[in-house]
């Protein structure tokens, strides 16, 4: 995809060396050390003939040849070695403002109700630095995104944005719960589509709960442990839900601290009186062995009946690794389903409309391209509810054409709780944008000066057919990250 | 710091996975068994693992025939076998190859390896 | 008269006292062919003592008729056992030689000589060496030749390669006086083209070698319509689709079965018709109607029919959408160069750089040693 790097950002932060880091024992410090001595060199350790790799009594023992002397020796000195995290931190580290970028002058920021109005299709809108701290909060940009390229990062507002925003404003107004899964061809924008309701969320002042890859629950890479008193057991990820908890922390903080908790919640270790603001709560949780509960709690708070709470979106990205058997085992040396793993199972529930938001929200998957399972459940129930809205939309002139999916009558890897949990969902399909969004993508290029070109109708067909129809990560490919100066 | 797991030290950034397969005797599929039965996860390091569990895993390594008992065991293997006068007895104690293998070339890992008192 | 023919009568009168001669002269005669180049041969059976001394006399005295045949003429006129006529013969015999010019009586003369003594050689008795292994020493008893201009080639003959081409062609001309001759006789035995019926359901297939035997023309292959089929309803087809299993083809909604399991095309036949026979009857067993078993095409690979798109045709309407698409897109073009709004990546980066702030240098504090000022 695209690249990450700054062409300033090749230096490491850290990196400082003096002559002062030096290692104490190199040959250097020890030769001034004694410099006047009259040791000879004979006390020097012999250097032992090399005698190659064979053992004493093999036929090729005894002197060998050594054409590993002459090799050169490692070329200086490397530096001190990166902290446990540091690599991954910088692997992962988000750019949102590049200062060689020019700033784009007609750029407005996104307020409440833009996303969700009609009049600004294909406009471009920046997104406000608290919306940015939150989003960062709870890891909605992804490194191989371009933020990094331009001054402020901004999102473009397609039609199916607006599609989205206003579903989910009909769900929050009437209090019911929007199901969606935003699917399509790769580089199509479904993660920036997820990104601009979670933009549209913290706008409206709701509460966001995001998971920003849904593999990390499910490929066996973080602890996990049985809830006691499950039937059928339960899993918790007890170092996933602590990170998840600081995330919803640090990125609902403004929602969170005017929010006070109905019940008291005796099974905390802390003591959580009513009335004490959510954010403590969510707070409560220092080790992973309490993470857990506490979330449970902040759940049970977030939907509790009659309280006055905001809306609730649910969101995350790379829905096919929910959709499946987990790589975890259970202690029987089974593999657990995905739907059995506590945090999965809570999002498939209100995935499914098992689960109610009192005060309404929104649960909201993308699909990912990239990196996802086979998963044939999953793809049938989307194909299913996409065939069964088109013909709903089409009437009886294209009922004929498109015809629902059926079941292959001689493949046995249907997996019926996913379907289950997809039996309801609607399906946003993400496509190619069309001209004018074309346009003002590559408007906001040239004007930030990442495009080299005038932009004409003939840039932009151009453009446009190059990326099979508009694909945004295509058309980023074809015009922003090509080193043509 | 280092975690002692059936006595043996390993520092806290080892996975454990890799710690318990370092055991004479265990080999993936049971330390796969035994990660499954404690609910840890494949990639997970020692220093993670909270002292209850290390003293589980200690409890559960110290119930498996590995090092020692595996070794005993394969010893008296051979140990019988050259008792009892066997050609692979002979092999053994001769450090020749034991398999039917030939003897024109080729005998150096029979050499190194092929003792009464096998190392493994 | 003076016939070879007369004078070998002579030679061979019956007043010639040697017994047995009318016995053994049909013998001799086969046996001594005297102008014969062929090599005399024994005969298998033992002859007599009498047979043999008779054969000698005839022998002996045939060379002498035809060496000297003035003389024996004269010998024969005056001996005194030869019957009347015979005297006379030998007398007209005798008249007709001298007329005969005397050169011409040498030539005679000498070529008897020459002809007895070239196939002297030849009528000598060959007698075999009983104790040589297979004969190896006999001489070739068939080789009659001097060996020069033995294999001169006389411009007289062809190749066998030749001869095959001229054979071959022989065939061609044989096909092609059939073609013409005897084919358009054919026309008379033509039967008009009769469409199989509605009730003809099922359509056979059967293989000839015409007129050679081969293994593979005792197999017979049908093939059926479900829907041709009568009395059946529709659940009655699609559970005989099922029962046919991989002999449908759901493309073509047909089943075809072969078989060749029996020694004659008859016998495979009807095993199939029997067949055909027991699969509807199956079909219309209510017992069990497999509804819950789906048709397994699985067997089958579906062709994508795949259509030009309708949308996609250049016609004159899409030909002046596109056009119009383009003015529209000319016109935007020239509303926002009118504006000042049409954004041109390059002159927006010189712009920028002409009036980018100057950077401050800012020295790097070195981060200083401890205990250092």
């Amino acid at each position: 995809m695209s690249a990450p790097s700054c062409l300033r950002c090749l230096v490491r932060p850290s990196a400082g060396v003096t002559v002062s880091s030096l290692p104490r024992s190199s040959p250097l410090a020890v030769a001034r050390a004694a410099p006047f001595s009259t040791t000879t060199a004979n006390l020097r350790p012999k250097k032992e003939v090399q005698t190659g790799g064979a053992p004493k009594g093999h036929v090729r023992s005894g002197k060998m040849l050594q054409l590993g002397k002459f090799k050169k020796g490692k070329a200086g000195d490397r530096g001190r070695t990166p902290a446990p995290g540091e690599r991954k931190a910088y692997r992962k580290r988000i750019t949102l403002s590049n200062d060689n970028a020019i700033p784009v002058p007609w750029l407005t920021d996104l307020g409440p109700a833009d996303l969700a109005n009609p009049a600004n299709t294909a406009r471009i809108m920046a997104l406000p630095t608290e919306v940015q701290d939150q989003l960062r909060a709870s890891e909605a940009f992804k490194p191989t995104q371009c933020w990094g390229m331009f001054r402020k990062p901004a999102v473009l507002v397609r039609k199916e944005t607006i599609d989205m925003a206003n579903r989910m404003q009909n769900a929050a107004d009437k209090r019911h719960t929007l199901r969606l899964v935003v699917s399509g061809d790769k580089l199509t924008g479904k993660s920036l589509m997820v990104l601009q309701a979670m933009a549209h969320a913290h706008l409206n002042n709701w509460v966001v709960i995001h998971i920003p890859e849904v593999q990390e629950l499910t490929t066996a890479c973080t602890e996990y442990a049985p809830i006691p008193n499950t039937d059928p057991v339960q899993y918790m990820q007890p170092v996933y839900v602590l990170k998840l908890l600081q995330a919803i922390r640090r990125a609902n903080e403004g929602v969170l601290s005017k929010i006070l908790t109905v019940s008291a919640h005796p099974e905390l270790s802390q003591s959580m009186p009513p009335n004490t603001p959510l954010l403590a709560l969510a707070g409560a949780a220092k080790e992973p062995d309490a993470a857990w509960p506490v979330f449970q709690a902040l759940w049970s708070e977030l939907t509790a009946q009659g309280a006055n709470r905001p809306p609730i979106l649910l969101s995350a990205d790379g829905l096919a690794h929910m959709m499946k058997v987990s790589d975890y085992r259970s202690p029987a040396f089974d593999l657990i389903h995905s739907h059995d793993l506590a945090l999965v199972r809570l999002f498939a529930d209100a995935l499914g409309g098992g689960l109610r938001l009192p005060s309404g929200g929104a649960v909201i998957a993308a699909t990912t391209r990239s990196n996802a399972p086979r998963t044939p459940s999953m793809e049938l129930a989307l194909a299913q509810r996409e065939a069964e809205a088109n013909k709903g939309l089409g009437g009886p002139s294209s009922s004929g054409a498109v015809e629902v999916p059926q079941r292959d009558p001689f493949f046995r890897g249907y997996d019926d709780r996913v379907e289950a949990v997809l039996r309801s969902v609607q399906v946003l399909r993400v496509r190619g944008v069309d001209k004018l969004e074309a346009r003002a993508l590559m408007e906001y290029w040239a004007a930030s000066g990442m495009l080299r070109a005038t932009v004409d109708e003939k840039a932009v067909t151009e453009k446009w057919a190059l990326s099979g129809g508009g694909v945004p990560g295509e058309m980023e490919r074809a015009a922003l990250l090509t080193a043509r100066i | 710091m280092p975690v002692s797991i059936f006595g043996a030290a390993f520092h806290e950034q080892k996975l454990v996975k890799k710690a318990l397969e370092s055991f004479y005797a265990l080999g993936p599929q049971t330390s796969a068994r035994i990660l499954a039965k404690y609910c840890i996860h494949p990639r997970a390091k020692i220093g993670t693992l909270p002292p209850k569990t290390v003293t589980a895993l200690t409890a559960e390594l110290s119930t498996m025939t590995i090092e020692s008992d595996a070794k005993k065991i394969l010893h008296d293997n051979i140990k019988r076998l050259r008792d009892m006068g066997t050609y692979r007895g002979r092999r053994h104690a001769m450090n020749l190859p034991v398999r039917g293998q030939r003897t024109r070339n080729q005998i150096e890992t029979a050499r190194k390896l092929n003792k009464v008192e096998r190392r493994g | 008269m003076a016939s070879p023919a007369n004078l070998l009568r002579l030679c061979l009168r019956p007043s010639r006292r040697l017994p047995n001669l009318g016995a053994s002269a049909a013998r001799q005669f086969a046996h001594r062919r005297p102008l014969s180049t062929t090599q005399w041969r024994p005969a298998p059976t033992p002859k007599s003592p009498d047979d043999e001394a008779s054969e000698k006399a005839v022998d002996d005295e045939l060379e002498k008729a035809f060496k000297n045949p003035g003389e024996y003429f004269n010998s024969l006129i005056s001996d005194e056992s030869v019957s009347d006529e015979e005297r006379r013969l030998a007398q007209r015999m005798l008249e007709d030689w001298n007329k005969v010019p005397p050169a011409e009586q040498q030539d005679i003369e000498q070529l008897a000589q020459d002809v007895t003594k070239e196939a002297a050689q030849l009528r000598r008795p060959v007698f075999v060496k009983r104790d040589s292994f297979w004969h190896v020493d006999e001489p070739d008893q068939d080789l009659i030749t001097d060996e020069v201009g033995e294999d001169d080639f006389e411009e007289d003959d062809i190749m066998a390669m030749a001869h095959a081409k001229l054979e071959e062609h022989r065939e061609f001309r044989e096909y092609a006086r059939i073609a013409v001759w005897e084919m358009p006789l054919l026309s008379k035995m033509a039967k008009p083209f009769e469409p199989p019926t509605e009730a003809e359901v099922l359509r056979f297939r059967y293989t000839t070698y015409m007129g050679e035997f081969h293994p593979a023309d005792r197999k017979v292959v049908v093939e059926f319509c479900p829907k041709d089929l009568p009395d059946l309803s529709e659940a009655q087809q699609l559970k005989l689709k099922k029962l046919a299993g991989s002999r449908y083809n759901p493309e073509r909604d047909i089943i075809k079965m072969s078989c060749e399991r029996f020694e004659h095309q008859a016998q495979n036949k009807r095993y199939l018709g029997d067949l055909v026979n027991k699969l509807i009857e199956t079909a219309k067993d209510p017992t069990d109607m497999f509804e819950d078993i789906p048709l397994d095409t699985r067997h089958h690979k579906f062709k994508p029919q795949i259509k030009f798109p309708k949308e996609w045709y250049l016609t004159e309407e899409r030909r002046k959408e596109l056009e119009g698409q383009r003015k529209q897109a000319l016109l935007l073009d020239g509303q926002k160069r009118t504006e000042g709004a049409l954004i041109d990546g390059v002159e927006v980066i010189q712009h920028a750089m002409l009036h980018a702030k100057p950077v401050e240098t800012v020295p790097v504090l070195r981060r200083g040693q401890r205990g250092r000022r």
